[in-house]
């Protein structure tokens, strides 16, 4: 009998967890000329293609919905949409051939200047063979998402990555603290990987709650669109999300950048060293180390002899205890 | 009324109409893509997952998606979009399949396709007569408020036309002969509603009306629905519209949806009030906030006090002793409170109150549930009602994240919901509706006799997990389930008790 008189009490909000609060798609596009030539299976077309139909999708969902798209070349990440000078204007009355003028004004709006900007920002993208700007246009997005929330409160947001470089072409630091800001804000990540597997971006996603997935086939790109990567963040907590099973937590080294199985922390800044630093000081901090642990640790495993006493205490063996650059675990 | 309650209202009416009409308003992409906004969210998910998909879907696959406590969700998501035929069951209900009509609509709203002009057609030439969106705001809000006001019983110098009057009567909102009209209990109800929520009461009412007068639902309904998707301050043409469309027009100007310079005009404006129909009640405040921007500039009239913009800003403080402060001076919203206020005090520009048992019961006796009252002084708060709220849920939330202390992953949206008003009010609002009714009825059905204890609770886990257990007693083997659930849970024993056998 309780549960029945206590139904007032409950059921105020029948629905409230999963009802329609108005969410934010920040899309960020892998522009670089060199990553899409690698991937002969499908063009930038045919992905924005899809892409456009995606954000039309979100659009659709609920009017107070909102999207913004960066795009993320070689030399610099900038906002497709929404942009502080509106080009809409100006091609507006029809002019535009490349969205048809029968669709619905809100999603016009939205392709045209997307196609616009992505246009404009292609033709002026030079040559360069950086790191990609994929953490750049990863922290606009956030701090775009952050600027939405303080505007309306119970914004939702999330961040979907259309990615086509693997690792090498990924900053391991800016990378990382993105998903912390990520983490704090409670954003999650999704990343739709069309290039090779990417462990960075799947740790962005397992630590945001987002889904990462290989795309196997991106000529049914819209599919996995509109289905794995439509989920709303309010119905996340009632779905299944295709998760990676083996989340691939390796670290990069700061100095190399190569990927770490097992390397070296500095006890000061905690920065992730491949190899014992040639110097006797931190490379990224600059705090000294000791040079007798140092050594040691140069000097490699070494195989000692077996005692032959055990009462032979008094010489106490070399291994290295809690030296200041410390072994690290890939866990 | 909520924006929930309003979109149950509107559902309930599509869900009514036969397979034929919504095959035939399929065909208008607007209207698909303002009844995919109705529909709840994992209906969505669902119908999104399916456009681009030809192929029918197994019902075990859609059930893969989802974690068991969403299950709920997810039956009520099915039978919505099953009720409005835009799914159909196959296969005996293995197997799911889009509305090909809807699909078509649907993919052409969302690529720009063959769209019909659903989406309005704009017109290509100048106005000579251009108007302004201030203007339309203004027109918009006048329009409207003068009903309201006209409700409550404001002297004005410009009535509400015959059409809207005769639609108040014929929802209920008002009786009594024209020129002497009387607020009803329903229309006390109906000023407590957004904005959004009472136009759509009346256009529902209007489409009642309509089918009385043999027009045609499925006119009416595009229309309206195309009207959510027409950009504010942009002039439509009318060549597009149909006879029974453009004779909605009038009518529609009368409410403040569109504004047409002259009757005989070629072209028409749609206002906010008809562009942000479709839209969820995060927008409907901002429409009215944007509203209010627009009338800040003509502040020089002071005696412009206007509801829509009065209410978009909060002005109701109300204190955990259950005393209230109003700083308003618009004779609608006084009117309201009044209906479940206690008022004592009034100033230059505020009023105080105070919420007793008996002005509550008096507005529950009215049919005004607690809901509603909560609701609408949740909407109407003091912005610094709900900055205190909001510095509540962030400390609590830093606490809760510091200590590690995680709510159960189902609870976890109730948990944290963010408390306007102070929960000791809400707690006795609600007490004193429980008072009120202290029997509650149901119908469904009882299930008893069962053979063993396992089959009890399989049953009886089953039926809690899709949401339509009422009541169950584990010593007598009992429980029993609300109408909607019977056949579910009868299909569940079914599959599960026959295999065992």
């Amino acid at each position: 009998m309780d549960a029945i008189a206590e139904s007032v009490f409950d059921n105020t909000m029948p629905h409230a967890a999963v009802d329609d609060t108005p969410s934010h798609l920040s899309v960020i596009l892998e522009t670089s000329a060199a990553g899409w030539l690698a991937i002969p299976q499908t063009t930038l077309k045919q992905v924005s293609e899809a892409l456009l139909v995606a954000l039309n999708a979100h659009l659709a969902s609920n009017t107070s919905n909102q999207v913004s798209v960066l795009a993320s070349g070689v030399q610099r990440s900038e906002f497709l949409f929404p942009t502080p000078e509106d080009t809409h204007a100006k091609h507006h009355n029809g002019t535009s051939t490349l969205v048809s003028s029968k669709l619905y004004s809100l999603f016009r709006h939205v392709d045209e200047e997307v196609l616009h900007r992505l246009d404009a920002h292609i033709q002026t993208e030079g040559n360069g063979c950086d790191k990609g700007t994929l953490a750049g246009g990863t922290s606009m997005a956030l701090a775009y998402i952050r600027r939405c929330q303080a505007e309306t409160a119970a914004l939702k947001a999330r961040i979907l990555i259309i990615s086509i470089t693997d690792d090498s072409a990924i900053p391991y630091i800016p990378v990382m603290n993105c998903i912390f800001a990520a983490q704090k804000m409670k954003t999650s990540i999704d990343v739709c990987q069309l290039g090779p597997a990417s462990s960075f971006l799947q740790q962005a996603a397992d630590a945001t709650g987002g889904v990462y997935m290989d795309v196997k086939h991106p000529q049914g790109l819209i599919q996995y669109l509109t289905t794995a990567f439509f989920v709303d963040t309010s119905l996340r907590p009632f779905m299944v999300l295709p998760s990676q099973n083996n989340v691939d937590f390796r670290a990069s080294c700061f100095v190399t950048g190569g990927v770490v199985e097992r390397g070296y922390v500095c006890g000061v800044c905690l920065c992730i060293l491949k190899d014992v630093p040639q110097r006797n000081f931190c490379p990224v901090c600059g705090s000294r180390f000791d040079d007798l642990v140092i050594s040691k640790l140069r000097r490699g495993p070494v195989v000692t002899r077996k005692k032959k006493r055990k009462t032979d205490a008094l010489q106490t063996p070399l291994t290295p205890a809690a030296e200041q650059p410390e072994a690290v675990t890939d866990d | 009324m909520s924006s929930a309650q309003f979109k149950s209202n509107v559902n309930e009416y599509l869900e009514g109409l036969p397979e034929t009409v919504h095959s035939r308003l399929y065909r208008s992409p607007a209207t698909c893509l303002a009844i995919y906004r109705l529909i709840p969210p994992m209906a969505k998910f669902y119908i999104m997952s399916m456009v681009f998909n030809e192929k029918p879907v197994l019902l075990r696959d859609l059930d893969k998606w989802i974690k068991p406590h969403g299950r709920r969700h997810q039956v009520e998501s099915l039978k919505r979009i099953r009720a409005l035929h835009i799914v159909k069951d196959e296969h005996n209900g293995l197997v799911l399949s889009l509305n090909p009509i809807f699909r078509t609509s649907f993919r052409n709203a969302l690529t720009g396709g063959e769209t019909n002009n659903a989406f309005g057609v704009a017109c290509d030439t100048e106005d000579n007569h251009q108007v302004d969106l201030p203007f339309l705001d203004t027109y918009a809000a006048n329009k409207w408020e003068t009903i309201l006001h006209y409700m409550v019983g404001t002297e004005l110098n410009e009535l509400p036309s015959d059409g809207v009057l005769q639609l108040l009567k014929h929802a209920g909102l008002m009786e009594g002969r024209a020129g002497a009209m009387s607020i009803t209990k329903e229309g006390f109800q109906f000023l407590l509603q957004d904005v959004n929520a009472q136009i759509w009461t009346l256009l529902l009412q209007y489409l009642r009306v309509a089918e009385s007068l043999q027009m045609d639902p499925v006119d009416v309904l595009n229309f309206i629905f195309m009207l959510g998707s027409l950009e504010l301050g942009r002039d439509y043409s009318l060549s597009a519209l149909s006879e029974t469309q453009i004779k909605m027009l009038e009518d529609l100007r009368d409410y403040g949806l569109v504004y047409q310079r002259k009757s005989t005009s070629r072209r028409f404006y749609p206002t906010r009030l008809a562009t942000t129909l479709t839209s969820e009640s995060m927008a409907m405040k901002t429409p009215a906030a944007a509203m209010k921007e627009a009338l800040k500039e003509e502040d020089a009239e002071p005696d412009k006090v206007n509801i829509l913009s009065s209410t978009a800003d909060g002005s109701v403080i109300i204190e955990t002793n259950f005393k209230l402060y109003a700083y308003t001076t618009s004779p609608l919203l006084i009117a309201i409170l009044n209906l479940f206020v206690h008022l004592k005090t009034r100033f230059a520009n505020m009023i105080c109150g105070q919420l007793t048992r008996e002005s509550v019961r008096h507005a529950l006796y009215n049919g005004i549930t607690a809901e509603q009252i909560i609701l609408f002084l949740e909407n109407h708060a003091h912005p610094r009602m709900r900055r205190l709220g909001e510095e509540k849920l962030n400390k609590r939330l830093e606490f809760d994240r510091n200590n590690n202390i995680k709510p159960a992953a189902g609870a976890a949206m109730d948990e944290y919901r963010l408390e306007i008003l102070p929960p000791t009010v809400v707690d006795q609002i609600k007490l004193w509706q429980l008072e009120m009714d202290r029997i509650q009825t149901w119908d469904g059905y009882c299930f008893s006799d069962f053979s063993n204890v396992q089959e009890f609770e399989l049953l009886n886990a089953y039926a809690e997990e899709i949401g339509v257990l009422l009541w169950s007693d584990k010593n007598k083997k009992k429980f029993f389930i609300t109408k909607e659930g019977r056949q579910q849970v009868v299909e569940y024993a079914n599959r599960k008790l026959r295999k065992k056998r």
